[in-house]
């Protein structure tokens, strides 16, 4: 059976990543697209193509899809990890709770990943646990679940995630198989709103500076998909006039969504479509969706970096109050007096989540913040845009170098 | 942090929503968020979480697709073409 499906995952790949006849086919189509849509405007428009997800920026930067495609679509990175929009204050509470006694279970990324504020003299869990605090790295909720049944000692899991983690909380949450000593602190998020409140602020500053409606175009999210369904991103359809396309994670799958959005806008046939339809249906997992909803209540949440975004957050349901770690150490939610602006003086990282700027414009970028000591929360995980710019950004380095040098 | 891994359901604890899961011989204990799920299916596990099945019969229907897609470019590039030399002529 192992090699059976390593067979079929090959035939993927064969399909989705090696297929250079059909790549340079998909950009020819897509100039031509998009001369069509030069005509059709009468002016030399520029199309800005947002994705909402970090594997979307991996694969763009890592196949090089910026340099394949014409200059004047330009591929923006929006929030799309959850690594980099989690608070500094929640990671900081986990630190305090560290010294107090207490064990902190996360995932890698979020071990790593720097706080503003220092507590103790720690600016990381990472730190916090070479300083002699109890921290527990693991794969999932089940091993966390696992390691601390029996324990005398108290957790604490910092959970943070989009759509595409939520069902697992939720699912042991309901099944009743979270032990009563492992306390619950709930950071998920969800996409759909962020997607809106990002195109919003882009919209406003490209009118301000340009004074004309941009044109844009959404990659949405191929594993928040699988959960939420297509019929989550028709918002952005109906209300906003923005054509959408579910994508996959190969480069073919990227290539044909920017070619189907260029497509959209010509037509001006504007709809959901799901590029990902290996993976993704119209309606997602309909069982987790109501798994999410009976454990988790939505309310406005904080982004870091970004501020507070309407119906953005999941917090656990009454029901579940003796796991809430909010509830049960009395830990304050953030709210608008008590919520700071929480990257690192000169840290572009929230502009670079909102679309605003580039890694190439902050201060820091590989100079005081790398990929090795992350200075702020977008260079942590591999998701992260500064991380993979870093990473694996290097013709675009090379182009800026250029255009520095005039040549 | 969205990423997935393909791999095989290999067991499923069906009373506790378990499943193991096979990646290319690595084999992980994952939460099952997913209903209609049986021993051989392709699945997407993130993070410790079986998120969606692989629809092999769309993969099929993807590879029929890219040849429609294929045919598609050429009758847009005849299109394209005479439109061009419509507008030319104009």
């Amino acid at each position: 059976m192992s090699l059976n499906i390593q067979d079929r995952l090959r035939r993927i790949e064969e399909l989705y990543r090696n297929n250079l006849s059909l790549i340079s086919r998909i950009r020819d189509l897509s100039n031509k697209l998009l001369e069509k849509l030069q005509r059709k405007t009468g002016r030399n428009v520029k199309v800005r193509i947002m994705n909402f997800c970090g594997t979307h920026e991996w694969t763009t930067v890592y196949y090089g899809i910026r340099s394949i495609v014409p200059s004047s679509i330009e591929l923006v990175a929006g929030p799309g990890c959850p690594v980099c929009i989690t608070p500094s204050y929640y990671v900081e509470q986990c630190i305090k709770l560290g010294f107090e006694g207490y064990r902190i279970y996360t995932y890698g990324d979020t071990y790593k990943v720097p706080t503003v504020r220092p507590v103790e003299g720690c600016r990381s869990l990472e730190e916090a646990k070479a300083a002699g605090c109890d921290v527990v790295v693991v794969y999932s909720f089940l091993d966390a679940i696992r390691h601390v049944t029996g324990d005398p000692r108290r957790g604490i899991f910092l959970g943070i995630g989009f759509e595409t983690i939520a069902p697992a909380y939720a699912q042991m949450f309901k099944n009743n198989k979270v032990p009563r000593d492992l306390y619950f602190l709930s950071v998920v998020r969800l996409t759909p709103p962020a997607a809106e409140y990002t195109l919003n602020v882009c919209r406003r500053r490209l009118v301000e500076e340009y004074g004309e409606e941009p044109l844009f175009g959404v990659i949405a999210p191929g594993h928040v998909s699988t959960i939420t369904g297509g019929e989550a991103w028709s918002f952005l359809v109906e209300r906003y006039r923005i054509p959408v396309v579910v994508s996959g994670f190969e480069p073919v799958d990227v290539l044909l969504s920017i070619c189907e959005i260029l497509r959209q806008l010509v037509t001006g046939d504007l709809r959901v479509c799901i590029e990902y339809s290996r993976a993704v249906t119209w309606r997602g997992n309909v069982y987790a969706k109501r798994l999410m909803s009976e454990v988790f209540a939505i309310r406005d949440s904080f982004w870091r970096g970004i501020g507070k975004i309407p119906r953005s957050g999941l917090y656990l349901r009454e029901t579940y109050l003796f796991w809430d770690a909010f509830n049960m150490l009395g830990i304050k939610d953030l709210d608008e007096s008590s919520w700071y602006r929480d990257v690192p003086g000169g840290c572009k990282c929230g502009e670079i989540m909102l679309g605003l700027a580039t890694p190439l414009e902050c201060p820091h970028f590989l100079k005081s913040c790398t990929p090795s000591r992350p200075l702020g929360p977008c260079m942590v995980s591999s998701e992260g845009t500064c991380s993979i710019w870093a990473r694996y950004g290097s013709s675009l380095l090379i182009e800026d170098l250029a255009r520095e040098l005039g040549i | 942090m969205c990423w997935a891994v393909p791999g095989v359901v290999v067991e499923i604890d069906r009373e506790n929503n378990i499943a193991t899961v096979d990646f290319g011989g690595v084999q992980r204990q994952v939460i099952v968020a997913v209903e209609n799920i049986n021993v051989g299916d392709i699945v997407l596990v993130h993070a410790g979480l079986i998120i969606s099945k692989l629809d092999e019969k769309e993969l099929e229907e993807y590879r029929r697709l890219m040849e429609e897609f294929e045919r598609a470019i050429e009758s847009q590039e005849e299109h394209m073409h005479q439109e061009y030399l419509v507008e030319s002529s104009q």
